[in-house]
């Protein structure tokens, strides 16, 4: 029975082509092209030889700036199959450096050009418009956003006497207004990071309401610092990178309506956290780069929150690498041509 | 000895002016914060807030010699003035960056470009001092650079780290000015080897260390006992300030090689790349202020040849500073601001290949710390040549990192000759540059 199904949902018929560009053509120009023809983000900021990208569906037809490589249903046209066809010995015959390809890879590249060049679902690396986010609306040139808020925040709120907020301090903290004037209050542990724990944290309590900022990065606290954090209904920012905290500290945050942005990073939660941070309607960052969280609870939580930006991973500039740059030879080869 | 040799000796610092300015830089920290919170908290009738941070650290990175805008993140695609320097897209709709910062290409969504910057300056130690201080050099008064003016008005944060660090870091570049030495920069030659001389000596065992900083305790408080004036106190906290360094938790901030090797190789193998990874580690243990300096962007001959040199460096080095950032949850508070003293000319000199100086029209980066990224700030005409939208001067500049940090740009602070200057001179923030 399955096999009746597999059969019908191919295609059939005179059109169907012969050669399928992801298991027949890709795996050719992924192990003899893409090395030097690809993305330069992706290859130590190398250009792509002789302007040429093979590693998105965009780039392949886009071919180089003297036109296109790959002319659809026309093999002969095609300067990507007359390059790859040329004789061994040819000093213009791709790829450049180790044996030519096999008669064929290059039966299958002819066919696939001659079929119309098919990609399917395939799409690689995207083209320049892709991803290319709009001129986001200019500033209002007034006050930054944040401080919006926290006037906004603020209103009703009397400020804490200097008494109330030395107690607070205890013996680690430093504690500040968010702006001159403001009663919302900022608190973090500099320099006490690796002294800070959990007591710390309940001793802000006495001014619970008041706090907006709570940095507590790198800090010994536990799971439980948390439940004190749970009576910050203000908090608009909270700190958790590099400490031990795991999915029950988590756990105490449903309730703070308030908060924009939350750091995980480096930190022990996991897949588990994804219910409780959706909830969090106001939240616009989360920050778990180097948490337990797997790709598939990231997958989950954009999908439950779309509008919600979640950093899973840093966009690191890959390696340099040690590979030769001929670009010129290869751009005189194309000059020549 | 002969003039030379003189000469080579006044280079060297001596064991104590070395200790001095060590200790000098560590104690940034009793002073008394002139933005205090409690005073500050205190001014209810305020309805609108003078001072408001969006930043609260700093690492700006500089680019000595003066870079070249049409080959860096101003191109002019088209015009007669751009050469033979191609552009790309970036990732933000309206920015287009050379074909020499592929990687960075990437995250302009992060960057304000700010691309009217106006000097009167054309000469690179005066363009360096006016870009660091908001004022002209002169020959009588040496003025403090931002991150001098960060720490003394706003206190440091770190107790035991200093607040004020520059890495490759020149003659016209960060300075304390006229400001007390402990607002000076600690000055980092090497990324790679970090906070040298900060260990106790290894044939020093730790019970002669001890027993001698004891002895140097009771012959001080003699002296002190007789003379009980804040300079003296203040010599003795210098030491205390370089002993708490020494036995910091946070003195491993200054160890790059603590870093996984793909951390550091993401950042590139040159001093650049691992000074911006320094930089980052700095301002994880809250030091407020980190510079990082790039030299020879001086390119009057082969422009475009070095070009191809200089740029791929501070690519890489960038991009994977405002990405590890921004992945570490940093980038929201601290501002990352690329600089250097002029531009260069857009027309280009035939003769040598190369580009000279231009003060009237350059680019600067801003990012992170409040400011709006993926846009750009002000215009000039098609070929480079003229500002036409938003003029940017370098106190204004000035006055818009001033103003990311919250410092009021109107306190006048005075020298020692009782003359009254400002964090950013005149100049007046761009408040159009945040979010």
């Amino acid at each position: 029975m399955w096999l009746a199904q597999a059969l019908l949902s191919l295609p059939v018929g005179a059109d169907a082509p012969a050669v399928d560009f992801r298991t027949e053509v890709l795996p050719i120009l992924e192990a003899r092209c893409v090395e030097c023809h690809r993305d330069p983000a992706a290859n130590s900021g190398k250009r792509p030889k002789g302007g040429l990208r093979l590693d998105g569906k965009h780039w392949i037809l886009e071919g180089t700036k003297s036109g296109p490589v790959v002319v659809p249903g026309d093999p002969a046209e095609s300067v990507l199959y007359e390059l790859i066809s040329l004789d061994a010995d040819d000093l213009d015959r791709m790829p450049p450096k180790g044996d030519a390809l096999s008669d064929v890879q290059v039966a299958t590249l002819r066919t696939w050009i001659a079929e119309g060049a098919m990609f399917g679902d395939w799409v690689g690396a995207p083209g320049p418009e892709a991803g290319v986010k709009p001129t986001p609306k200019p500033p209002t040139g007034k006050l930054p956003r944040i401080i919006l808020l926290y006037m906004e925040l603020g209103e009703g709120l009397s400020p804490h006497t200097e008494e109330q907020i030395k107690l607070a301090e205890g013996e680690r903290g430093t504690i500040q207004p968010v702006f001159p004037g403001s009663p919302l209050l900022s608190v973090g542990f500099p320099s006490n990071q690796g002294r800070t724990g959990t007591a710390d944290v309940r001793g802000l309590l006495c001014c619970a309401e008041n706090l907006v900022t709570l940095d507590l990065g790198r800090t010994r606290i536990t799971n439980q610092a948390l439940s004190a954090v749970s009576n910050m209904p203000r908090l608009v920012k909270l700190d958790l990178r590099q400490t031990n905290i795991t999915d029950e500290a988590i756990s105490h945050l449903a309730g703070l309506d308030n908060l924009r942005s939350l750091n995980l990073f480096s930190t022990g939660v996991t897949d588990g956290i994804v219910e409780t941070i959706a909830g969090l309607e106001k939240l616009e960052t989360i920050y778990l780069w180097q948490s337990k969280l797997t790709a598939a609870g990231v997958t989950q939580l954009r999908k439950l929150r779309p509008d919600l930006r979640v950093v899973y991973q840093a966009d690191l500039p890959a390696p340099e690498r040690g590979v030769p740059d001929d670009e010129d030879i290869d751009g005189g080869r194309r000059r020549r041509r | 000895m002969n003039l030379k040799d003189h000469f080579h000796r006044q280079d060297e610092p001596s064991r104590r002016t070395f200790v001095s300015g060590l200790a000098a830089s560590l104690f940034g920290v009793g002073a008394m914060p002139l933005v205090s919170p409690l005073s500050a908290a205190a001014r209810l009738d305020d309805t609108i807030p003078l001072h408001h941070a969006t930043a609260k650290r700093v690492i700006y990175l500089f680019l000595s010699g003066g870079m070249s805008q049409l080959d860096t993140f101003s191109p002019k695609p088209g015009a007669v003035t751009q050469g033979p320097t191609e552009s790309i897209q970036s990732n933000a709709e309206d920015v287009l960056v050379s074909e020499h910062f592929p990687l960075m290409a990437r995250h302009m969504d992060k960057v304000c470009v700010v691309e009217s910057m106006n000097s009167n300056q054309g000469a690179h130690a005066q363009g360096q001092y006016y870009m660091h201080t908001s004022y002209e050099l002169r020959g009588t008064i040496r003025h403090p650079s931002l991150g001098a003016w960060l720490n003394y008005m706003a206190g440091s944060v770190n107790e035991t780290l200093p607040g004020h660090v520059a890495i490759n870091s020149g003659l016209y570049h960060a300075s304390g000015g006229f400001l007390e030495s402990k607002f000076m920069p600690l000055p980092i030659g090497s990324a790679e080897d970090g906070l040298q001389n900060s260990r106790r000596a290894e044939h020093v065992t730790p019970r002669t260390f001890d027993r001698r900083m004891a002895r140097l305790r009771e012959m001080n408080d003699a002296f002190r006992g007789r003379y009980d004036t804040k300079e003296v106190r203040a010599y003795g906290d210098m030491y205390d300030q370089a002993l708490a360094l020494m036995d910091s938790q946070d003195l491993a901030a200054f160890d790059i090689s603590k870093e996984p090797q793909a951390i550091r190789d993401a950042y590139g193998t040159e001093p650049f790349g691992q000074g911006c990874l320094l930089a980052r580690r700095l301002i994880e243990h809250d030091v407020r202020f980190v510079e990082v300096v790039n030299d020879g962007w001086d390119t009057h001959a082969e422009n475009f040849d070095r070009m191809g040199e200089n740029c791929p460096p501070v690519d890489r080095a960038l991009s994977a500073l405002l990405a590890d950032l921004d992945a570490r949850g940093l980038l929201e508070d601290t501002l990352v601001v690329l600089a250097t003293e002029f531009g260069r000319t857009p027309k280009i000199n035939t003769q040598r290949d190369g580009r000279d100086h231009y003060p009237k029209a350059f680019t600067c980066l801003l990012a992170g710390g409040g400011i709006q990224g993926g846009f750009k700030y002000g215009k000039t005409d098609a070929e480079g040549h003229e500002i036409i939208e938003d003029k940017v001067t370098v106190q204004d500049f000035n006055a818009t990192i001033a103003y990311a940090l919250g410092l009021p740009a109107d306190h006048e602070m005075y020298s020692p000759s009782g003359r009254p200057f400002q964090v950013a001179h005149k100049g007046v923030p761009v408040k159009g540059l945040f979010a």
